[in-house]
Parts: C-alpha cells; sequence; structure tokens
C-alpha cells in the first residue's frame, strides 16, 4: 500500500539517549508511514518511529503538545504546532483518531473559555463605560445646582450683548412702564429671592418673549399688541420668570456642551463654563428649552401668578389665543414654535390651578390700551 | 543562525558570574544592570526588544523592559555578567523549543532567542509567583540565574515543587499548580500556618530547575535578627 508522504515539515522536539543531554528541538515530517525527526544543530542525528507504532499522548506546559513514543518509551518525538496533529491524523489513516479527538475537545475548551471570558470583559467595559457616562452628567447636574446664581447672570449677559435683536424701547416707554410693573408684581414670588430681573421690550412683529439665564427677560412688541390684558402678559412674563428661577438656561448649556462641560463643571472651571455658555448662547440654543423644562416652567409660573394673586386662567387663556390664530399667523408663532402642545400644556396649567391655593384673583389695574397704543 | 556563544559560569554558585567571549561583530543581550565588567570594545545599545507586547510581556513578568544588548566592535571582546542577587547562574540551549522561566529569573540570551511573557491566568494568580510567567523561545543560548544554587531535576513522570522554589522548567512538562496533597482537607489553617502550601506538579518528560533557596523564608528568618528601632 502507498502511503502518503507530507507535504509540510514541523517544529519540533525528540527525547533519545544517544543525545546529548537527552533532548533536542528538530524538524519533523512524516514519511513512507514513519514520524521522521532530524535535530536541530551540528551533527544532526535522524530519529525514526512507525505511525502504527506511535503511542500519542498529550501535555506539555500548553497541554497542546502532542506526544509520540514507541512502546518501550525510550524514544519520543514531540510537537507543539496546530497542523501538527491533523496531520498526523490524517496520515495514519485514522488509527490515531481517538487520542487526537480529545486533543481538539480540549483546544474547543479552551477556545469557549477564552471566548467567555472575552464577552465578561467586554461587558464589563461597556457597563463601565455606561455608568461613567451617565455618572459624570449626572453629578455635572447636580453640581450646576449648587453653582451660584451669580454664574447665570454672567452667562445671560453675555449671551443679551452678543444678541441681535431690534431697537430696543427706552424703559420710559408705557409698554416697558407696564411689563416692568408685572416684573415688579411677580418678583417677591420668585423661587430665587434675589435675582435680578431686568426686562426689556424690543421692537419686533413676532409674538415672542424669552429669557436668559439670570433673570434677562426680553418682549416682543408683537407680544403686547396680541395681548387681550394684561393678566395674559402677566401669564407669559411668569412663564418666562421661572425658566430663569428654575435655571433652565444653565442646565441647557451644560447638556449641550455634553461631556466636556460636564467635566469642567466639576473640576470647578467655572470661568471656562461662563465662556462656552456665552457661546452657546450666539446659536439661541439657550432659549429653547426641552419639553419638560417648559411645562416645569408653566406650572411654576401659575404658582408665582396664583401667589401674586393674578388668575392663572390668563396665561392658559394665551396659549389657547395663540393656538386659534395659528393658521392665519404662520410666521409670528416663534414663541409657540418651540414651545410644546398647546392643549396638554392648557390641560395642565388648569389642573395645576386646582392644586393651588384657593384665593381671590385681583384684577391687575394696568392699562394695556395705551401701551398697545404707544406702540 | 545558531550563534553559539562562548561562555563560562564562574565562582559556583553563590556568588557566580558568566563570562561571555564575543568574537567580532557578535552580539548578546542583558537584562540592565547585569554588566560587571568589559573590555572597552563591547558597544551598548540599549532599547526594547521584540517590540512593545513583548517588551510589556517581560515587563508582566518581572523583568525589565529594556533589553541591553552589547556588540563586540573591531575584534574579540569579553564582557562579565553578575546577577542581582546571591545564586548560582544557569546556562540553557534552546533548540528550537521554548523555555518558561520564573519571575526575574532571566540574565542574558544570544541571537535567536526571543524573551517574552506567558499569561497564566487563575494558575498564576493563586500561586502567588505573579501572573505571568517569562518564556525564553527559539534557537540559541539563555542565562537565567537562582537565588541560592541550582538543582536540575529530571523528570520522568510526576515532580512536585514548591512553587517558590522554580526557577525554570521545559516546555515538554505539562504544570498545574495545587495545595500539597497531605494539606488537602486541612482547611484554610493548615494551608496558611503550617508555612507549606501550594506546589506546582510536573507531569510529562523534561528539566525543571530547582533553588536551593527561597528568599521569603529567609527574610523572615532574618527578621528575628533585626534591630528593633527606638523611636
Amino acid at each position: 500500500m502507498a502511503m502518503p508522504t507530507s507535504r509540510e515539515s514541523f517544529q519540533g522536539g525528540v527525547f533519545h539517549a544517544s543525545i546529548p543531554g537527552g533532548r533536542s528541538g528538530a524538524t519533523l515530517s512524516i514519511a513512507r508511514g514513519e514520524l521522521i525527526a532530524d535535530t536541530i544543530g551540528e551533527p544532526s542525528m535522524r530519529f525514526s518511529i512507525p505511525l502504527n507504532q506511535c503511542q500519542i499522548d498529550l501535555g506539555g506546559a500548553s497541554g497542546r503538545m502532542v506526544f509520540c513514543r514507541t512502546k518501550d518509551g525510550s524514544l519520543t518525538i514531540f510537537c507543539e504546532e496546530r497542523n501538527f496533529a491533523k496531520e498526523l491524523d490524517f496520515q495514519s489513516g485514522g488509527a490515531l483518531a481517538a487520542p487526537l479527538k480529545q486533543l481538539k475537545k480540549g483546544l474547543a475548551a479552551d477556545a469557549n473559555r477564552f471566548r467567555f471570558w472575552l464577552a465578561i470583559s467586554a461587558l464589563a467595559c461597556a457597563l463601565l463605560l455606561f455608568v461613567g457616562y451617565f455618572g459624570v452628567l449626572w453629578t455635572a447636574k447636580t453640581a450646576i445646582r449648587a453653582l451660584p446664581v451669580s454664574v447665570d447672570e454672567k452667562i445671560g449677559s453675555m449671551a443679551f450683548s452678543g444678541m441681535e435683536m431690534g431697537r430696543k424701547l427706552d424703559a420710559n416707554h408705557p409698554a416697558s412702564r407696564l411689563v416692568q410693573e408685572i416684573v415688579d408684581k411677580l418678583k417677591p414670588h420668585a423661587a430665587i429671592p434675589d435675582l435680578k430681573f431686568k426686562v426689556t421690550v424690543v421692537e419686533d412683529a413676532d409674538i415672542n418673549a424669552f429669557a436668559l439665564p439670570g433673570g434677562q427677560i426680553v418682549v416682543f412688541t408683537g407680544l403686547i399688541k396680541e395681548a387681550k390684558s394684561a393678566e395674559q402678559i402677566a401669564g407669559v412674563l411668569a412663564h418666562e420668570m421661572s425658566h430663569a428661577t428654575l435655571r433652565h438656561g444653565i442646565e441647557r448649556v451644560s447638556q449641550s456642551l455634553g461631556i466636556v462641560a460636564a467635566i469642567q463643571i466639576m473640576v470647578g472651571d467655572v470661568g471656562g463654563l461662563v465662556a462656552l455658555g456665552a457661546q452657546v448662547a450666539q446659536t439661541s440654543i439657550l432659549t429653547s428649552y426641552s419639553r419638560a423644562s417648559e411645562t416645569e416652567a408653566d406650572l411654576e409660573g401659575a404658582r408665582m401668578l396664583n401667589a401674586a394673586k393674578i388668575d392663572p386662567k390668563a396665561m392658559a387663556d394665551f396659549f389657547e389665543m395663540l393656538k386659534e390664530k395659528m393658521g392665519d399667523l404662520p410666521d409670528a408663532m416663534a414663541w409657540i414654535s418651540t414651545h410644546p402642545q398647546h392643549e396638554t400644556r392648557v390641560q395642565n396649567i388648569q389642573n395645576h390651578e386646582k392644586k393651588l391655593p384657593v384665593i381671590q384673583y385681583e384684577p391687575l389695574l394696568l392699562d394695556l390700551k395705551a401701551a398697545q397704543d404707544a406702540l | 543562525m545558531t550563534s553559539n556563544l562562548q561562555h563560562e559560569i564562574q565562582m559556583r554558585p553563590d556568588f557566580s558570574m558568566l563570562k561571555v567571549s564575543l568574537e567580532q561583530g557578535q552580539k548578546v543581550h542583558a537584562e540592565p544592570s547585569a554588566m560587571a565588567a568589559m573590555t572597552p570594545n563591547m558597544k551598548l545599545k540599549a532599547g526594547l526588544k521584540g517590540g512593545a507586547l513583548k517588551s510589556l510581556g517581560r515587563l508582566m513578568g518581572g523583568e525589565s523592559m529594556i533589553v541591553n544588548t552589547f556588540t563586540a566592535e573591531n575584534g574579540p571582546g569579553e564582557i562579565l555578567f553578575a546577577p542581582g542577587h546571591l545564586g548560582d547562574t544557569q546556562h540553557y540551549r534552546l533548540t528550537g523549543g521554548t523555555l518558561y522561566l520564573q519571575r526575574g529569573a532571566y540574565m542574558a540570551n544570544s541571537d535567536g532567542v526571543e524573551i517574552s511573557g506567558k499569561w497564566q491566568g487563575a494558575k498564576g494568580f493563586f500561586s502567588g509567583e505573579g501572573l505571568v510567567l517569562l518564556k525564553a523561545s527559539g534557537v540559541g543560548d539563555v542565562f537565567f540565574n537562582s537565588y541560592g544554587a541550582i538543582l536540575e531535576v529530571d523528570v520522568t513522570d510526576d515532580y512536585l515543587v514548591d512553587t517558590g522554589y522554580i526557577v525554570a522548567f521545559e516546555d515538554t512538562l505539562q504544570y498545574s499548580v495545587s495545595v500539597l496533597p497531605g494539606l488537602r482537607g486541612g482547611g484554610f489553617k493548615r494551608l496558611f500556618f503550617s508555612g507549606e502550601g501550594l506546589v506546582c506538579r510536573f507531569a510529562g518528560q523534561g528539566k525543571v530547575w530547582v533553588q536551593t533557596r527561597y528568599v521569603v523564608p529567609y527574610l523572615s528568618w532574618i527578621d528575628r535578627f533585626r534591630p528593633t528601632s527606638s523611636k
């Protein structure tokens, strides 16, 4: 029977008493049914074991070394290469299948164990990243609440001076005076008592008003013109003042700046935060709050109105009016467009109002007509 | 390729010193600060041999990442290496296989030999001897040192060695770390208070080098004679 000859040679070794030291590295090959080892070094010695006399054993430091021994144990040829076992199996025509199968099983178990630990470590890494990321964000949010309000004020005034707006009305203008009087009335009931509210009326047809961090409030003439009552203006102002007292602006800064700002806040780099905040303000992100923040401001606004003996219903009324106007005033809807769904808002405000202390509301004794005429 | 280093290990075993004689252009690699004396024509070059991963492996195996390379220039040269502590130095000729070395046992090698780390996993963790063994492989000469003298043991079947006394072993030996058989079942108390405990069980055919002293018991013995501070 013609025996196949291996095309490959393998790096392995030999144990035999005739070798100095008893052991040598060798180049292995399989030919004519024999496992042949040629020792490395001078002079090279040749050893061979007929495959049908091979006694296969596994071992070595790695547990993957294949040992092929003669029956009397005087000669051992070994190899650790992966393909060696396969070649040995092939050349022996399956005679060595049983011990080699055991080797394969061992290798598979090793691979499985490796995959298991790989998965575990990947999972641990992901968890660590996840916890780390949200941990930092959460800590930053908490840290922001601990920042002095003066930081809000700095960001607010920097943003205000950097904004492009229409002509600012004089403080003595009837419209400015009207808005100022409402703010004065609401101010004592603000959640942050010593916040310096500063209100500016700006010539702009949009029905819009916004609050910057620290109490800078801007009201557009368009809003004053469309208001049906001074109470409605009070409603909008209470809402905007609430954004300032609830510190939504600075929260927004931290959100839009992400993890870098969060870390900056945590290490106490307030100066860097103010500069970044002012930059963000230029892109008007400061005045577009999240839906949750808007709802929060609605409810806080209603509380302020109630405390100032102004009917919070006026705030709901104003939204309702805006909703009706939406059809024929598409480009004047700036204020609305950034705000949540009206029906829910109105509903929310009305529900919240029921929970507020029942008091006798007093009408605002302000001349809205005169202010509107002066515009 | 099979550069044979002409060498002589002197003053054995306590204060051994390795003398290597190099032909012109021949190289020897050694751990930093091992060089004790040399002829002036030896040129020193320090570097991370075998790349970042192999260097990291050496670091984990209790060695320096840096390996110094000495080359004999303009004629033959001679160099003397000394281990950092008392003890013997052993030569081993690699012929394509691998020799595993205990943490810190590596001293020098010829061209053709690569020194790297071998992750042992749980085996290393429980042996108390570090997670990584050093691995010398290739074709060439490697020199390692011990604390105390070195005993060469020819293992033909099973053999147990306390983990603290292993210096090196051949790749043909299967090894596993276990509690000394007599202690098994004796509970933790015996394991921790008997002073005996973890052993390496070698199986198969190959050589193990065992050192005649282990530094930890020596330190606890000498500790009793230390003068106590009068503060």
